[in-house]
């Protein structure tokens, strides 16, 4: 079977920053809680006034194709995974018709398949999923994933509802908006390549997290059982499919060789116990995480290449790099990723 | 390897009045149906695009997954095995996205069986005048067979222009508080023509580069209006018994195939016809075909 790889890698973030502090400052309710002590996020990015999911998205996309061999028409397929849905304006959620069809007709993608994918944080490594298959079975050569978040709406409403830290709603205050676009083709070489992508949703706790429409305030919310999603039991299952997924693709985690670890990008506590509890249930060592939620929060469906990303640009992520990303989402979906990455040009 | 269609599920009872609801009995009628064990489903697809309340996390297909009881935590349950689910929205013809994506999986994991469903209720549940779909919802349920039959070439088409036709939103400005229960659908005048046309010019490319005999052939489209699939077929000259109409239950959007398949089945049209071309037309304006050999 043949493999892919992540041909081009683009992000965009906006440039409005917004300290846990000055977000603190704004609450409705005090909720006297250490934010930035409790995650470890100091700051994330706030879209710009006007500037909506799909305006992210298709700047997210032109950096992505400024450094990629192709051109918008060799794209076969665009799948935009973002969670928060604004088109034209930031007050207007839109269902149909989907985001892709309007990012392709801004980019010139005249001759792309399109599609939306929705599957909460895990919405760009399910594009992966979805153009990997469909590179593999020779469907087509190229696709995009691309997601421009405004998910920050959701902290909106948090800031004027949350009053403890057990808040339903109390995740919601660590998100930040970006966004990343993906091109990935069939792989050449042994520099880059995606060994595999496996996926699964234990659906059992599909009702943990879930994203609708306040009935306090207008706008949207996140209402989280954080206590049951980050129970151990989830990670177990997440630590069991990891091994799973190795043993499918006849490999092992240490193996691999991996030099990073990047997890969904939660908060720096929360990540360390992912990898910890990994490796106490499944007897392994994992590399170190490479993060970047301290300065940029959850940024939802971006978050792991964004990581890579912002990572990349700063040189702490080398080229010729083995990475490990596991995505953590509602429904529950969990999984992993292995790619490595050396022609990337960030 | 092709991908067939194993079974199909439908849900038009009124009473229902929420979208996971009509999956998930759509999905269990099509799986009661096809006989197999529900925990040897390893993919699910929604392709409805309304959600009750408005719900925008998880993937509704999760939730989906978690009424229909399959594979929910190998752990928990040791008789459950892997799945993974995920939402595809592109309009009302999402459902042709899916079987695409299905027959590549078929190929690339060797996956057995792919569950689409679908359901487009208002998020508030009621039926009112402004909120054009049907009540209604459906499930496909698809294998990976080694033979020739089952569906055997896609084409995907847009307008050079972007015109978004069928537009469904939340305003949250406007609807304030109460945006959980409330969505708004516009359709501009000449839409559902411009439709046709655009779709009828589709199909027409899509016959000539398959080489379809259209005497062989029963179409199965969206339902943008009573007339529609018979609009499209006189233009390309296929004969009007050969289409499904869904026009006694409205415009049941995403879930027309599912619940267009079950009527050709309910009529004994899989014997009086070779293949089906199914149509999926939605705003962009976009045309995805598939044909499907019986």
């Amino acid at each position: 079977m043949i493999r892919t790889r992540l041909e081009s890698l683009g992000a965009y973030l906006p440039n409005n920053i917004k300290s846990t502090d000055t977000l603190l400052k704004e609450m409705t309710h005090d909720p006297l809680i250490d934010l930035q002590g409790i995650t470890g996020i100091e700051e994330r990015r706030i879209h710009g006034e006007n500037e909506t999911c799909t305006d992210i998205a298709i700047k997210a996309a032109k950096d992505c194709l400024s450094r990629s061999k192709y051109k918008p028409e060799d794209i076969d397929l665009i799948i935009v995974p973002s969670i928060s849905r604004f088109n034209d304006s930031t007050s207007k959620f839109l269902f149909e018709p989907p985001l892709s069809l309007h990012v392709k007709h801004a980019l010139g993608m005249t001759n792309a398949i399109h599609m939306d994918a929705s599957n909460a944080c895990a919405g760009v490594v399910t594009g992966v999923y979805i153009i990997n298959s469909m590179i593999q079975s020779g469907m087509i050569k190229t696709g995009m994933v691309v997601s421009g978040e405004y998910i920050t709406c959701i902290a909106e409403t948090a800031i004027k509802e949350v009053t403890s830290s057990w808040d339903p709603q109390f995740g919601s205050l660590t998100v930040g908006d970006s966004g990343t676009a993906l091109i990935i083709d069939q792989a050449v070489d042994e520099e880059d390549y995606i060994d595999f992508v496996e996926l699964m949703t234990a659906a059992e706790h599909s009702e943990l997290c879930i994203g609708k429409p306040s009935e306090l305030n207008p706008g949207f919310a996140l209402y989280t059982n954080n206590k049951e999603m980050h129970k151990r039991e989830r990670i177990a299952l997440m630590a069991n499919f990891l091994e799973k997924s190795f043993a499918k693709a006849g490999l092992t985690i240490e193996g691999e060789n991996f030099d990073w670890i990047i997890h969904h990008q939660v908060g720096t506590k929360a990540i360390n116990n992912f990898s910890r509890y990994i490796e106490e249930t499944i007897d392994v060592k994992l590399p170190a995480p490479l993060n970047c939620v301290e300065k940029l929060g959850n940024t939802a469906t971006t978050s792991h290449f964004v990581s890579i990303y912002t990572n990349l640009k700063s040189g702490k992520l080398k080229p010729g790099s083995k990475i490990l990303v596991i995505p953590a989402a509602s429904g529950a979906i969990t999984g992993s990723l292995s790619i490595k990455t050396t022609n990337l040009g960030i | 390897m092709s991908i067939h269609i194993l079974s199909v599920g439908v849900s038009t009872n009124k009473e229902v009045t929420s979208s996971i609801e009509h999956a998930t009995i759509a999905a269990n009628s099509c799986i009661e149906q096809s006989g197999i064990n529900m925990h040897e489903i390893e993919h699910l697809a929604n392709v409805g695009i309304y959600r009750d309340q408005n719900m925008v996390e998880p993937a509704m297909a999760a939730l989906i997954q978690k009424k229909i009881g399959f594979n929910l935590d190998y752990i928990e349950f040791p008789d459950h095995k892997v799945a993974f689910s995920f939402d595809l929205m592109n309009g009302a013809a999402g459902a042709i996205n899916a079987f695409q994506i299905a027959q590549s999986l078929s190929e690339s994991r060797n996956s057995k069986y792919f569950l689409v469903v679908s359901s487009d209720v208002h998020p508030s549940g009621r039926t009112t005048e402004d909120f054009p779909y049907a009540n209604v919802g459906g499930a496909v349920l698809l294998e990976n067979v080694k033979d020739d039959k089952g569906f055997v070439a896609f084409h995907f088409a847009n307008t050079q222009e972007l015109i978004e036709g069928e537009q469904g939103a939340v305003d949250l400005d406007k609807f304030g508080t109460i945006s959980r229960h409330n969505i708004e659908v516009i359709q501009p005048k000449g839409y559902v023509d411009q439709l046709i046309t655009f779709s009828a010019s589709t199909l027409k490319e899509f016959i000539s580069k398959e080489d379809i005999d259209i005497s062989e052939t029963a179409l199965i489209t969206t339902q943008q209006s009573p007339d529609f699939p018979f609009k499209i077929a006189e233009e390309v000259g296929i004969n009007t018994e050969a289409v499904i109409g869904l026009e006694e239950l409205g415009n049941t959007h995403s879930s027309s195939f599912a619940i267009g398949f079950d009527k050709l089945l309910k009529e004994g049209l899989d014997q009086k016809y070779k293949q089906v071309v199914f149509l999926g037309a939605t705003g962009g304006l976009t045309c995805a075909c598939a044909l499907y050999k019986l």
